[in-house]
């Protein structure tokens, strides 16, 4: 284990939660600038553009945070950058971690397939 | 047996006696006067958590005399100008001058003591934010005085706080005065995460840290990235009212719900940054009074971690009223949902660790279940107005300020409570009374319940918040009343601790036995000016539990760096993951150069303040000088050979590069800055959403793509030139790389005249359109950075001429380099921006 390697295990432990945000930024940018400029009434394929949009969104930051969690418990991922000693830790930790993101990304976006986008 | 044992520790016992002389006398406090100049954690440390608490008295009287104003209807004890600059005063020196200031002072206290560290890696730093705080918080409650404080409530709404509706100097108080103390607050920042990843003791390694250290280092993080947004709030809107540039005015393209969006970006994390350290402190004292570890230790370290980011994910829950579409909304609300998960989690770990336990039964454990039961109150209240239809009926009203003071003072005060009753003996070795902390804490508990439960039904009545007053026969009146009487009840309370304290000081608190509580962790090893005799190797969440001999064998010497073997402060640097030792860092002394600083800082932006544009440049130069002054001794180079730290550890005492604590003190100044420059993107952008029309629709307007030709090869040669000069450094080509820097500064320098000169050329002005604001405020950023640049620049030439900067001894030029390469790159980004986005859209 090297400083210069410190950033990557760091980010790669935080990042369900790095992929949250992300999702977060661009399912709420992206509803906002469709309310703006009045996207909200396109559709894509026939469906709604703004609910197609967030779903599939959604759904790509659902597999990523999924790829993080499968990672960390077959043991690759941050925790096998470390030495033994916090192993342990760093691999529960990331798949903790990707447990609650999982969970808060389905959370945050659900909505779009309950709510008008620009009610 | 033990004996035996002794001679296996990594410093064998008995230890030579001078070697404690040295060690007492490099790290002895100044006497007398210089005692001023101090940068002991445990001197500056104690001067910061005395500081928070003046600004919390004086913030809690201005909160009395608003009480005693509503206690009746149509009173006239205050009349409505000054009641408003109470509430602006009170929430303000609350939230900025006391919450957040009073954790990261127990920080500073604290995290040593706890990582068995000499100190913090920056002393200077910690004891110059202490003092541009000091004297910054004293100005700003100064106004008061000369009634000119600020009246436009804590979270200063444009356009109520805009050059048309507050025309005077109130705004600016806050304005300039609260940034500066920001940039207090971001120096604690950068100080106590490079702490706490790099001056751990040998073996404390990420799964063995304290929850403690765990919550300091998410509300440094939180404060990195959510302090920038209401520093580029504060800056636009002085540019509005100093420049009517109108990035806040809908007539000419700007949206006052931008201040919204950037304050609470900063503002809904500001309640985490409160109340994740108080959770830390809670999770170090449960399993203390409970003599049992805490159950769920990762989970709540996760919680900790969750909730720093979901944080961020909340703002908008602030501005459910402002006509924001509904699925946005729902995003917001379902986040404010989520992060009610974390923090029950930690809830449950807390009881469960309690429940398992054997409680001691003292005014700490009354305290701890105190902020349980009012935090848990406010957090369901929390949760009822992140419903958006709730909000709606509840926004603005007592409800609210319920709510907010059920959450803060349960989740922040409560703990900082039994916090001072439980590390009290670390700070003079006696005990604060146990009879008079039970009368604060159930004065302070029911004083507090009376005041602040019924203003949930006055709000549901319908009282709106910051009325300096109200008719009778509203069904108010009774309510106000009964909350009167219990803010007055939870003022006894604190008046008692305050007396207790002052009594302890005097010397009539009783002496307190070794480690009073029977807690398991490294901060109630004895300990002096220098920290802990000796560094331990850690094997273990509680070390002081699994190992009993442990404390004795640190006191005595037993461990790593037993004295000083350079004969100067200095501590050991470990590894950010493992905690392996990796170099002594020498540390830097008592110096007048920081308390200048300090106080030159505070008193440029108090003439910003007051206009005096030209006079405020004298201190303004002075805080620069003082601040080279400081910092000009520093950077010694590899002046001793490797050192024995113990168990035949030898380790340098200079690194450079990526290993260097200052790199890493440099990377995260440049994560705030990057976020800074992020919100005026995100501003940029904003602006074109909702004002399309002021942006040009003819690429005529705009300057010709010849300009962003010569800007992006002017930024990208400044960046090769200093790339240059660090190839030369490592040859020690002193000649070549005093060229480049000079050659550099002059690029960096044609490089700003070019972009500003490029927008002047179409015409474009600030004041016209929130279009040409924002693209100047770009320009502007750039030329704060340029200048900053060619200070360093040239301190980083003076002390290469010097022969002070050489290949082995290269980490101011390092730092300079990476504030360098920063730069221009975001002067790319911010060229391509204001170039191509507005072509892309024409």
């Amino acid at each position: 284990m090297t400083e210069h390697r410190f950033p990557v295990t760091f980010a790669g432990m935080l990042a369900p939660f790095l992929i949250w945000a992300l999702h977060f930024t661009a399912v709420y940018g992206l509803n906002g600038l469709a309310c703006a400029r009045g996207l909200d009434a396109l559709r894509v394929l026939g469906f709604p553009f703004v609910p197609a949009m967030v779903v599939g969104a959604t759904a790509v930051a659902l597999l990523l945070t999924l790829g993080v969690l499968m990672r960390a418990l077959l043991g690759r991922g941050p925790a096998a950058q470390v030495r033994e000693d916090p192993r342990r830790f760093v691999r529960w930790f990331t798949a903790a971690a990707a447990g609650a993101a999982l969970v808060a990304i389905l959370w945050n976006g659900l909505p779009a397939l309950q709510v008008p986008a620009c009610g | 047996m033990t004996l035996d044992a002794d001679r296996y520790l990594p410093s064998p016992l008995p230890r030579p006696p001078e070697e404690l002389k040295t060690l007492e006398r490099v790290w002895q406090a100044p006497k007398g006067l210089r005692i001023l100049t101090a940068v002991n954690n445990n001197i500056v440390g104690v001067m910061y958590i005395g500081t928070a608490l003046l600004f919390f008295v004086i913030a809690g009287l201005l909160a009395l005399a608003m009480r005693a104003q509503l206690a009746v209807p149509e009173n006239d004890l205050l009349d409505h100008r000054t009641y408003n600059q109470f509430f602006t005063v009170h929430g303000t020196g609350m939230m900025f001058l006391f919450a957040v200031p009073v954790v990261e002072a127990i920080g500073v206290y604290l995290l040593p003591a706890m990582l068995a560290a000499r100190d913090l890696p920056f002393p200077r730093l910690s004891a110059f934010a202490f003092w541009a705080y000091f004297f910054g918080g004293c100005a700003f409650f100064a106004s008061l005085i000369f009634d000119a404080a600020p009246d436009g409530g804590w979270f200063m709404y444009p356009p109520l706080t805009s050059f048309t509706f507050s025309p005077g100097i109130n705004a600016d108080f806050w304005l300039l005065g609260i940034g500066f103390i920001e940039i207090s607050a971001i120096a604690g920042a950068i100080e106590i995460v490079v702490g706490i990843l790099r001056t751990r003791p040998p073996g404390m390694s990420l799964d063995k840290l304290p929850v403690y250290c765990w919550s300091m280092l998410v509300m440094a993080g939180m404060i990195i990235f959510a302090f920038p947004a209401v520093i580029v709030a504060t800056a636009l809107l002085e540019l509005e009212r100093a420049f009517h540039w109108p990035f806040f005015i809908a007539d000419l393209g700007g949206d006052p719900l931008l201040w919204q969006h950037l304050f609470w970006f900063f503002g809904h994390p500001e309640v985490y940054i409160i109340f994740l350290p108080a959770a830390g402190m809670v999770s170090m004292m449960v399993p203390t009074i409970a003599q049992h570890r805490l159950v769920g230790h990762d989970w709540v370290v996760l919680a900790l971690v969750g909730t720093g980011f979901f944080s961020f994910g909340l703002w908008v829950h602030h501005m459910f009223a402002t006509g924001i579409p509904q699925l946005s909304l729902s995003f917001f609300s379902a986040a404010s949902m989520a992060v009610s998960v974390p923090a029950g989690i930690q809830v449950f770990a807390w009881i469960a660790t309690l429940g398992k336990g054997r409680v001691q039964w003292s005014t700490v454990t009354f305290f701890i279940l105190g902020f349980l039961f009012i935090f848990v109150l406010g957090g369901l209240t929390g949760v009822m107005v992140a419903v958006v239809p709730f909000d709606w009926q509840a926004h603005d009203s007592y409800f609210v300020v319920a709510h907010l003071h059920y959450v803060l003072i349960g989740g922040m005060v409560f703990p900082l409570f039994a916090a001072l009753y439980y590390w009290w003996p670390t700070l003079n070795g006696r005990m604060l009374s146990e009879r008079l902390g039970r009368w604060a804490f159930w004065l302070m508990f029911v004083g507090f319940n009376v005041a602040f439960f019924p203003m949930h039904v006055t709000g549901l009545l319908g009282m709106p918040r910051r009325v300096y007053t109200y008719p009778a026969g509203l069904g108010w009146d009774g309510l106000n009343l009964v909350s009167t009487v219990g803010a007055f009840t939870l003022a006894a309370g604190v008046l008692v601790v305050l007396a207790d304290m002052l009594r302890n000081a005097l010397g009539w608190g009783a002496p307190a036995p070794r480690n009073p509580w029977r807690a398991g962790t490294l901060e109630w090893v004895p300990n002096g000016t220098y920290a802990t005799r000796s560094i331990p190797q850690i094997t273990s969440l509680y070390p002081l539990w699994d190992n009993p001999d442990l404390s004795r064998q640190i006191e005595e010497g037993g461990h790593f760096l037993p004295g000083a073997p350079t004969n100067r402060r200095e501590t050991i640097v470990t590894s950010p993951i493992n905690a392996e030792p990796q170099y002594l860092m020498p540390m830097p002394g008592p110096h007048w150069g920081h308390v200048l600083a300090g106080l030159f800082t505070a008193v440029h932006f108090l003439l910003l303040t007051v206009q005096l544009y030209w006079l405020s440049i004298v201190p303004g130069v002075l805080a620069v000088a003082s601040v080279i002054w400081w910092v000009w001794g520093l950077d010694k180079g590899e002046d001793h050979p490797p050192q024995d730290i113990g168990a035949g550890v030898r380790v340098p005492v200079y690194v450079q590069g990526p290993r260097n604590h200052a790199w890493w003190a440099t990377v995260v100044l440049l994560l705030v800055d990057g976020t800074a420059f992020a919100c005026i993107v995100f501003s940029y952008l904003f602006l074109w959403t909702v004002s399309p029309e002021v942006w040009p629709s003819d690429t005529a307007a705009l300057p010709s793509l010849w300009w962003l030709a010569a800007g992006l090869a002017l930024w990208g040669l400044a960046a090769g030139t200093m790339a240059w000069a660090s190839r030369a450094l490592r040859e020690n080509r002193q000649r070549t790389v005093q060229l480049c820097l000079l050659t550099g500064s002059a690029l960096l320098l044609a490089g700003i005249v070019t972009d500003a000169d490029a927008q002047i050329q179409t015409g474009l002005k600030g004041a016209e359109s929130a279009y040409g604001a924002v693209v100047y405020m770009l320009v502007a950023y750039q030329g704060f950075h340029v200048a900053v640049l060619l200070i360093m620049t040239g301190y980083t030439l003076a002390r290469s001429l010097l022969g002070m900067i050489v290949a082995e001894r290269r980490v101011t030029f390092d730092n300079t380099m990476l504030f360098w390469h920063y730069t221009c790159a975001q002067g790319v980004v911010a060229l391509l921006l204001v170039h191509l986005f507005p072509r892309v859209l024409a």
